[in-house]
């Protein structure tokens, strides 16, 4: 113990001596290479050296790096606790002697805090490096200084912390440098304590290494920095651990380097992956942001499809393609004799009857037999657990889908800033295109103008009735167009149950097929209906599109369900009618086939109002231009706006059909993977050459959750009558993998009976047991209401703040309520010398140093502004080539090209800002 | 196209570089082939493209910033260099700044230095108002703009100091930035606008 005593005090002198060493390094900083150069340096004398010559180094460094100061302190902090921890693991690498050592020490003052702790860890690690070295020849010292050492210690280790980042650098060039002290001391010499520090170093590098990008100082900086820690790292990371640490600490690091370079390339992969990138930022650029959510949206719902294709594909049809019983080994197997003639036909198979219909496209086909093929497959099971997993897949996507994209729009305080917003983020970066760009700033124009009308208003709190009341009214009106259209469905159905009781042999073609036609030109003359009222309520055009959006969305699920309702009368009537029959031998699931051919005719729908709705036409307006009385292109047919509100609804109620049908015809993901690869590509064509921008470009955000909304509500709506089919009404005996059982979820039970051990059974039993099932619901339920009632403390919570903030602003202001009256005063002063200004501009030359003008503002902007670092010295006013050149009218213009002639005069035509002068020479 | 890429072939980033670059910026390593190869295209005579310079004009011509209002403030942000010259690092930063993955941190930095268009560290109300001239490219008299540029100041709740910096902004404003300000998505116009040119030559041309 004694000898411990010893050692200790011999350290610690020897660090108060750093302490001291350190508050006048500018003398000391002299000597540093006196120590390197001794013949005998104490290993912590050495460390104390390369601590000073460090900071000298710091210094020197910190009038080069000042700007960067503020990222760094941040980082600092950071780093300490890093060093902290480090030494509070590094503690695990010593070996056991050291361990015993430790032990002790701290049975002496285990009191002591943790920080104190590692540090006095490192104390001991030093010792021990003194009697390695057989060192020992010192005086006593009791507890309380040793204490206080360690509080200086601390400090001093706080300052090292700090200039960590420089650090390493200089430990560099001290070992580059002394390398005769290298050769002669060798390994014994790097002692636990230097090890520590190496580590801490070398973790602070690679920290750097990995926060690099983050500072906006130039590139060529950046790029020495990082090749400065990279060959600190390098060099210095083999030569950590000792002993038995050695090579599982080699082996660490290789393996973190080959996981990094892993990571990277898997990024890059990755990225690399993402389809269509360059389409859809390709249309961005062109259309903006609005069109290119639309993409973005066919994208992601893409990527889902594909996902459910390979589930069903994988695990139901090619199981039973492959093991399954082969084509004709059974009558569902196998087209009927009388099919069997016009079974091949193209007209057959394009409508999927004949040998379509019976294959494993289709559930019909499959066979109950419980495992099939030499793999045992459990089809049935299997079948029913990728229907189910379909709609949750579904759902949980759609759901965290949601729920990151709100994470992403929270915050923000829309109303206080309003104008800053405007200013700081109307331009849409993304616009690589002339037209687009034209278009953009005409709508920056406006809602400029608007903002300044609007906030006019606000103060004379006038118009704000007028509004109000057209938006009642335009809501009125839609209201009274989705009754109207409600009714006149409901009318129609029952019409043709009429027609159809007394026969259809006695009517034409328009009675058989009145219920679909007013169906569809419902779907076509409604929309263009809320077209016409929406700009009574004179929203802006996000806001108008979500309204135009949820109205068509109404109108079509209204009309679904007034069709559906009225359906079930007829429906029920002839229910009736079968109960006499008692004995039905209708296959229900086949009706359900019916999506598919639904899929396969909506495709085809779209892909000729395509081609009809905007090539036809951009081709008409393009060539008939030439011989026609006035401009087609600008006048009255023109060529086509992308319909965002009418592609995003189709592409909905197309995957609602995929959802509602994908349990009876396996299928319909792969068809409509199909599909959408289709339209993805016939769109991207059709947008860019058949499309002109929208009037007003306006941004939407990447991530929209008004469509995910939808998709949602669809999802509900579409997977509701598929989950009740599969819950409630017992499978056809003939047809299907659950032919012959009372519910399909009996093959569950069925698997759990025959595979399972009894005892699972029996768990699973008592779990699926009403009273547990009930109080499960009952806990969720509570603990909903729980994370509700949480969420909305912390939104509280949240205003609370803000609330603070706010005063505390106001407070400011107050205090400098007479800056803000003074620049008022300005303001008002500056408004005055604009208006001169401006009379003077009028009146001809502006002769701008003569003016009276200069008083205000003008002296500052003429030389006022310092010089700046980077040169700062403002060129003329960027001559944005938004515009072509002006030209006769001559023939015509391709769709993607500027549309109007107009404003390439901008700057010529328009007095430039007089008060820009000084800044735009 | 392809001659030029025959001679371009010839000056090839080294591994080393590349692993530097991409641990400097927000790009991806076959982006930053990508945005060098551009830069190669840019540049008249290619000697070596650690020494190679191009200018403004050079860079303001590529699509994703030619109809840039700010274009000129972009390039001279950048440029670092008095005549507005640029090296490969630094149009390397510039596509990287863009990028969609670059920092909010590294954006707003750069957004202050583009808006403060006098260059005297602050968004003064010179700068608000040449931002609106720029922003309606001159198509808006001279009442509205004072009016807005007044309404701006009077809103920003900065007037305080006479002056916009854009650190006083609080935590709930730069919050609102991150959805409001479509800087992020800025390179992928860029990205767009390198690739297309460069579509014949590369078979991978993302860049962001």
């Amino acid at each position: 113990m004694p000898r411990h005593e010893k050692l200790i005090v011999k350290s610690s002198d020897v660090s108060i001596e750093v302490d001291n060493d350190e508050s006048d390094d500018e003398e000391q900083g002299e000597e540093t290479d006196d120590y390197s150069s001794e013949v005998e340096p104490q290993c912590t004398k050495k460390s104390a050296g390369r601590n000073r010559n460090g900071k000298r180094k710091i210094e020197q460094e910190s009038e080069e790096q000042s700007d960067d100061s503020e990222e760094e302190e941040e980082e600092q902090s950071r780093k300490k606790n890093v060093q902290n921890r480090n030494k509070l693991t590094n503690r695990n690498n010593l070996n056991e002697a050291e361990e015993q050592a430790t032990k002790s020490r701290k049975n002496k003052r285990n009191a002591k805090s943790k920080k104190k702790d590692s540090h006095s860890d490192d104390h001991d690690d030093e010792a021990l490096g003194k009697k390695k070295k057989g060192k020992s020849d010192k005086k006593q010292m009791d507890s309380e200084s040793e204490e206080e050492d360690t509080k200086k210690r601390g400090k001093r280790k706080d300052k090292n912390g700090k200039k960590a980042v420089n650090k390493g650098k200089i430990n560099k060039n001290k070992y580059s440098s002394s390398s005769e002290e290298e050769s002669r001391e060798e390994e014994e010499v790097i002692t636990e304590e230097d090890m520590a520090k190496l580590k801490d170093q070398v973790e602070e590098k690679k920290k750097l290494i990995a926060t690099l990008r983050n500072k906006p100082s130039p590139m060529k900086q950046k790029l020495q920095l990082l090749k400065e820690a990279q060959e600190f790292v390098e060099k210095f990371e083999g030569a950590l651990g000792k002993g038995k640490g050695k090579k599982f600490y080699a082996y660490k690091v290789m393996m973190t380097k080959k996981w990094m370079k892993f990571q990277r390339d898997f990024e890059n992969f990755r990225t690399a992956c993402i389809p269509w990138e360059m389409k859809i930022k390709e249309i961005e650029s062109h259309f903006g942001s609005s069109v290119a959510s639309y993409f973005i949206f066919l994208r992601w719902m893409y990527g889902i499809n594909m996902v459910l294709f390979g589930l069903t594909f994988g695990l139901v049809m090619i199981p039973e393609a492959l093991m399954g019983k082969p084509y004709g080994s059974m009558p569902r197997k196998t087209v009927p004799m009388s099919e069997q003639d016009s079974a091949m036909n193209f007209a057959t198979l394009w409508d999927f009857g004949g040998y379509a219909q019976y294959s494993v496209l289709f559930y019909g086909y499959y066979n109950n037999q419980r495992t099939i093929g030499w793999l045992k497959f459990r089809l049935p099971l299997g079948y029913f657990l990728v229907g189910v997993g379909t709609i949750g897949y579904s759902f949980m996507v759609v759901i965290r889908t949601m729920a990151s994209n709100a994470n992403e729009e929270g915050g923000g305080d829309d109303t206080s800033f309003n104008f800053s917003w405007k200013m700081f983020t109307s331009w849409d970066y993304l616009i690589g295109n002339a037209e687009t760009a034209d278009n953009k700033f005409a709508s920056i124009t406006t809602s400029f103008k608007e903002s300044i009308l609007e906030e006019q208003e606000n103060r004379k709190e006038g118009n704000i009735h007028l509004t109000r009341f057209l938006r009642v009214l335009a809501n009125f009106l839609v209201l009274l167009t989705l009754a109207g259209s409600g009714y006149l469905i409901f009318f129609v159905v029952r019409r043709s149950q009429k027609f159809a009781q007394e026969g259809l042999d006695d009517y034409g073609w328009w009675e058989r097929n009145e219920v679909n036609m007013v169906m569809s030109l419902l779907g076509m003359f409604c929309p263009m209906l809320f077209d016409i009222i929406s700009p009574l309520e004179n929203y802006h055009p996000r806001i108008a599109l979500q309204w135009q959006l949820g109205r068509i969305f109404a109108l079509f699920l209204g009309n679904l369900y007034t069709f559906i309702i009225a359906l079930l009368d007829e429906i029920n009537l002839k229910l009736e009618e079968e109960k006499i029959v008692k004995y039905n031998i209708t296959i229900w699931e086949k009706n359900l086939y019916e999506f598919v051919r639904l899929t396969v005719s909506d495709t085809l729908t779209t892909v000729i109002t395509i081609l009809i709705g905007d090539f036809l036409r951009a081709v008409f307006v393009r060539f008939v231009n030439y011989c026609w009385c006035w401009d087609l292109e600008y006048g009255f047919p023109s060529y086509a706006e992308f319909d965002i509100s009418g592609n995003v609804l189709g592409l909905i109620f197309n995957q609602g059909m995929i959802w509602m049908g994908a349990f009876y015809a396996p299928c319909l993901p792969a068809i409509n993977v199909l599909r959408l690869l289709a339209s993805m590509y016939l769109q991207c064509w059709a947008v860019m050459c058949t499309n002109v921008p929208h009037e007003r470009v306006f941004k939407a955000s990447r991530s929209n959750n008004f469509y995910m909304a939808m998709l949602l509500i669809i999802l509900f709506l579409s997977t509701l009558p598929a989950v009740y089919t599969i819950v409630s009404i017992p499978p056809s005996f003939d047809c299907g993998p659950f032919s012959g059982k009372d519910r399909m979820f009996d093959v569950i039970q069925e698997t759990l009976d025959n595979d399972f051990p009894a005892w699972f059974g029996k768990v699973f039993t008592a779990a699926t047991n009403p009273g547990l099932i009930l109080s499960f619901i009952l806990l969720m339920g509570l603990a909903i209401y729980y994370l509700q009632a949480t969420s909305e403390s912390y939104k509280a919570a949240n205003l609370e703040l803000k609330k603070k903030l706010q005063n505390q602003s106001d407070e400011n202001k107050k205090r400098n309520k007479k800056n803000a009256k003074a620049a008022a005063n300005q303001m008002e002063e500056l408004q005055n010398s604009m208006q001169k200004v401006n009379e003077r501009a009028t009146g001809g030359d502006v002769d701008k140093k003569a003016n009276g003008v200069n008083s205000s503002n003008q002296p500052s902007a003429q030389g006022a502004y310092p010089p700046n670092g980077r040169g700062m010295r403002l060129a003329p006013p960027p001559r944005v080539a938004v515009t072509r050149p002006p030209r006769p009218r001559g023939p015509g213009q391709l769709p993607g090209q500027p549309r109007y002639p107009g404003p390439q005069q901008y700057h010529g035509a328009h007095p430039r800002m007089p008060r820009g002068g000084a800044a735009y020479r | 196209m392809g001659q030029a890429h025959r001679s371009h072939a010839e000056l090839p980033l080294t591994t080393e570089d590349l692993w530097d670059y991409q641990a400097l910026t927000f790009l991806t390593t076959i982006e930053i082939q990508n945005v060098h190869q551009k830069f190669l295209q840019l540049a008249d005579e290619v000697i070596d493209y650690k020494t190679q310079h191009i200018t403004s004009e050079q860079v303001s011509s590529i699509p994703a910033i030619k109809v840039n209002p700010f274009k000129d403030q972009i390039c001279k942000v950048f440029s670092r260099n008095e005549q507005g010259l640029f090296s490969f690092e630094d149009f390397l930063e510039m596509i990287s700044t863009f990028s969609e993955n670059a920092s909010l941190a590294v954006k707003i930095d750069y957004a202050f230095r583009i808006y403060d268009l006098n260059g005297n560290n602050y968004i003064d109300q010179e700068d608000i108002r040449h931002i609106i001239f720029r922003l309606t490219n001159g198509s808006m008299d001279e009442a509205d703009i004072s009016t807005l540029t007044h309404y701006t100041y009077w809103f920003a709740k900065l007037k305080k100091s006479g002056n916009t910096k854009w650190k006083d902004y609080t935590s709930d404003q730069l919050s609102g930035l991150e959805e409001k300000i479509q800087w992020i998505n800025i390179n992928k116009t860029k990205s767009n606008a390198l690739d297309s040119m460069m579509m014949s030559i590369l078979m991978s041309n993302r860049v962001k």
